[in-house]
């Protein structure tokens, strides 16, 4: 388990998700309440951010064809997307977000 | 119609079709389910047809097949694909097939789609004049493009004017003609069809807007030429004609089914025969959101509708109600479009057209009935919620690039 930081909490406001570059494939970042998760940035469906996308009921949706990400576990919530995309452990060490950036896992 | 029925047809192996057949099975039917497609591929997407796969003809796009084969097999869904539907049979609950055979049927959803529209004029029917409605079309366009091509495309339409975008970006000479006004006439307003007008020029499209074609000409059997009605000839080496579609209703219509611009349906998605259902491109529908009859033709409401009449089927017993989606990718400029996105009483502009990238919120009496976006996807996702809660945000606000949109929902 090597968690690395990422950006610090600040960077991740209520409501937007962070894309981050730094690991084997993007990841973003979120902020439900204060508490932080990472999943897979890139939507399955088409090549899309889902750090770009919007965030509700803690399901983030991609704008480009509407699928829904579940941000705690990367799940599928909504079509056109069929598959999930990665969930990444996440710890808060102070004003730091840190993630494992090698222990992306499906659900 | 209270019972569980034990088999259901789906007519078209699309993916309204492909969508309904999966939400049965998600929903826990257990009866038989056929899906008949007369192509040879299980359902797929569109989208890729006019775009990726016409610029990377040999890559497969991320999104094609809604699922593999075996999805199928594991589902227990029956896939008859390759042979044709030609006729219901209502008294003895059955679909008959184009290879003499029949598949029983206690409920069809028909999904049939829609037949591309060719062009009605002499040379018409000549050879390298094609339709781009499936994946056979669009394999056998993407084989014609490249560079010394020279490539005249009819209708400026959301298909002619991808097809043309991905013709350039091979290298071919492209043309458009557009018997309209001006482009995308049907689904968008003139200052838009103007920003498209000239994304186009600008990337090399030759734009001939407003003359319609009067014949094609060719050379032993091939267009070579199209000439169009005010007397301009255009060399051509492929001709594309993306001028609409006609919804596929023949299988309805010859059972008595009530049909009007598509197969008419109720917010259930059931035809005026009980046992019988549609969904997707041929299903005309009232809309609540255009407050009107629709048959929408986009992808978000074919898997969506194709879902609702299954569930409908199941006993569902919520209408309908799809708000329209729908997205062009033409070149760069990426468009999308959510609600009514002609009619309106004020179109209010976020961001300027020469940016290319920017926003225009359509209102109607002070409330937000249609979003679309150039290159600026967050608006849509603020916008879709703005339309379906109504909501009635200052308009100076809207236009304020500075404004967050989330506060202005509401």
């Amino acid at each position: 388990m090597a968690f690395v930081k990422v950006c610090e909490a600040a960077d991740v406001p209520l409501d937007m998700g962070l894309r981050i570059d730094q690991g084997p494939e993007p990841i973003a970042v979120f902020n439900l309440d204060g508490e932080f998760f990472a999943i897979g940035d890139t939507c399955t469906h088409s090549d899309w951010s889902l750090a770009e996308g919007y965030i509700e009921n803690g399901e983030v949706e991609c704008t480009l064809h509407m699928a829904r990400f579940c941000i705690r576990t990367g799940k599928v919530k909504a079509p056109p997307a069929s598959e999930a995309v990665k969930y990444y452990p996440v710890k808060r060490e102070g004003d730091d977000v840190l993630v494992d950036l090698a222990g992306g896992a499906y659900a | 119609m209270s019972e569980t029925p034990k088999s259901i047809v789906i007519v078209g192996a699309n993916l309204a079709g492909g969508y309904a057949a999966n939400a049965l099975r998600k929903q826990g039917y257990q009866g038989a389910i056929t899906l008949i497609g007369d192509e040879p591929d299980p359902p797929y997407e569109r989208p890729p047809l006019s775009k990726e796969m016409l610029v990377h003809p040999d890559e497969t796009p991320k999104t094609l097949f809604v699922h593999p084969l075996i999805h199928y097999a594991e589902n227990n869904i029956a896939l008859r694909l390759g042979v044709r539907a030609t006729g219901l049979d209502l008294s003895g609950r059955a679909v008959m097939l184009a290879d003499g055979g029949k598949v029983m049927a206690d409920r069809v959803i028909l999904c049939t789609g829609g037949h591309a529209r060719r062009l009605n004029v002499p040379g018409g029917d000549l050879g390298n004049v094609h339709v781009l409605r499936n994946l056979a079309d669009s394999r056998a366009i993407a084989a014609h493009l490249g560079p010394d091509k020279n490539i005249v495309v009819i209708g400026g339409g959301v298909i002619g004017l991808e097809v043309a975008a991905s013709a350039r970006i091979r290298g071919c000479a492209v043309s458009v003609i557009e018997a309209a006004p001006r482009l995308m006439a049907r689904v968008v307003t003139p200052d838009i069809s103007a920003f498209l007008e000239l994304a186009h020029r600008t990337r090399g499209c030759s734009l001939h807007i407003g003359v319609g074609v009067k014949a094609l000409h060719g050379a032993n059997g091939v267009v070579r030429t199209v000439e169009t009605t005010d007397g301009t000839r255009l060399a051509a080496d492929l001709v594309v004609v993306g001028v609409g579609i006609d919804p596929a209703q023949e299988l309805a219509q010859a059972v008595g089914i009530l049909c009007d611009n598509g197969i008419v349906v109720d917010e259930f998605c059931r035809t005026s025969v009980p046992e019988v259902l549609a969904a997707g491109d041929v299903a005309n529908q009232p809309n609540p959101w255009l407050r009107r009859r629709a048959r929408l033709e986009n992808v978000q409401n074919a898997q969506n509708q194709g879902t609702a009449a299954a569930g409908s089927i199941l006993g569902a017993d919520t209408p309908y109600a799809e708000l329209p989606y729908f997205w062009s990718d033409q070149f760069d400029v990426m468009l999308q479009a959510v609600g009514e996105t002609v009619i309106c009483d004020q179109a209010v502009l976020r961001g300027t057209t020469e940016s290319g990238a920017f926003s225009v919120f359509y209102l109607t009496a002070g409330v937000v009935t249609g979003v679309l976006a150039i290159s600026q996807p967050k608006s849509i996702a603020m916008g879709r919620r703005m339309v379906m809660k109504r909501s009635q945000p200052d308009p100076a606000a809207l236009a304020d690039e500075n404004s967050d949109l989330r506060q202005l929902i509401g």
